[in-house]
């Protein structure tokens, strides 16, 4: 997913001067330089929204073209025929690794060692004493110190 | 039922005479040198400190008797949900 939002984040901005010159008629064209910034500007704040799921719907609701021009670039490949498919299909298993990352990440271990157990120590009697072996016991630990 | 004594393992003979003589070589004993009583967070004697199986943990400082050793449990036990 963190290669596809970028790559279609990058499409958007770079038809969204077109697409304003052309909504915007031909004496716009005239001066690209000052426009192409403000408008990446207006389109990168709603671009974040649609990142997720829906780049390439808001694509394909402003114009068809870009539709079929973002898959190309965003893929570095030939993917003119089936375009939306492949998007969507990439952005389900970016998705889906994601969630998987995400749930492996989060799954907690079913039991964590306590802070205080994490010792090693030598008991009278010269034997060592690990205090990881105490996990999952109910212990008492007494301190003494002779008098 | 775990002891930490304040006798460091250099010392062990003195260790085990004490424990020996106190009567409390029936459960296992740590000759410590402060590091877990650093770690459980103990700055004086008595003490005891009662871990859960759900890894809760009571600390109480001073004597204990039989069922206050059974109540700090229960109320490690009780920390658990």
């Amino acid at each position: 997913m963190s290669r596809v939002a970028p790559a279609v984040m990058v499409q958007l901005l770079a038809l969204a001067p077109l697409a304003a010159a052309c909504s915007s008629g031909t004496s716009d064209a005239a001066a690209p330089p000052t426009t192409p910034s403000t408008a990446a500007t207006e389109d990168q704040s709603p671009a974040p929204e649609s990142t997720d799921d829906q780049s390439p719907t808001t694509a394909s609701d402003e114009n068809e073209t870009p539709t079929t021009v973002v898959p190309t670039d965003g893929d570095g490949s030939d993917g003119a025929s089936s375009d939306d498919p492949s998007l969507e299909d990439r952005a389900s298993s970016a998705s889906d690794g994601v969630l998987a990352e995400a749930s492996g990440s989060t799954e907690p271990a079913p039991y964590e060692l306590p802070y205080e157990l994490e010792f090693s120590a030598t008991l009278i009697g010269g034997d060592p004493f690990d205090g990881a072996s105490l996990t999952g016991k109910d212990v008492l630990f007494w301190f003494w110190a002779p008098g | 039922m775990i002891g930490v004594s304040t006798i460091p393992y250099d010392q062990m003979d003195y260790a085990m005479a004490t424990a020996r003589e106190w009567g409390i070589s029936g459960f296992p004993n740590i000759a410590d040198d402060g590091l877990v009583h650093i770690r459980f967070g103990i700055f004086g004697h008595p003490a005891a400190v009662a871990i859960s199986a759900g890894g809760s943990l009571v600390t109480e400082t001073g004597e204990l008797d039989v069922q206050g050793a059974l109540d700090l449990i229960d109320r490690a036990h009780s920390r658990d949900a």
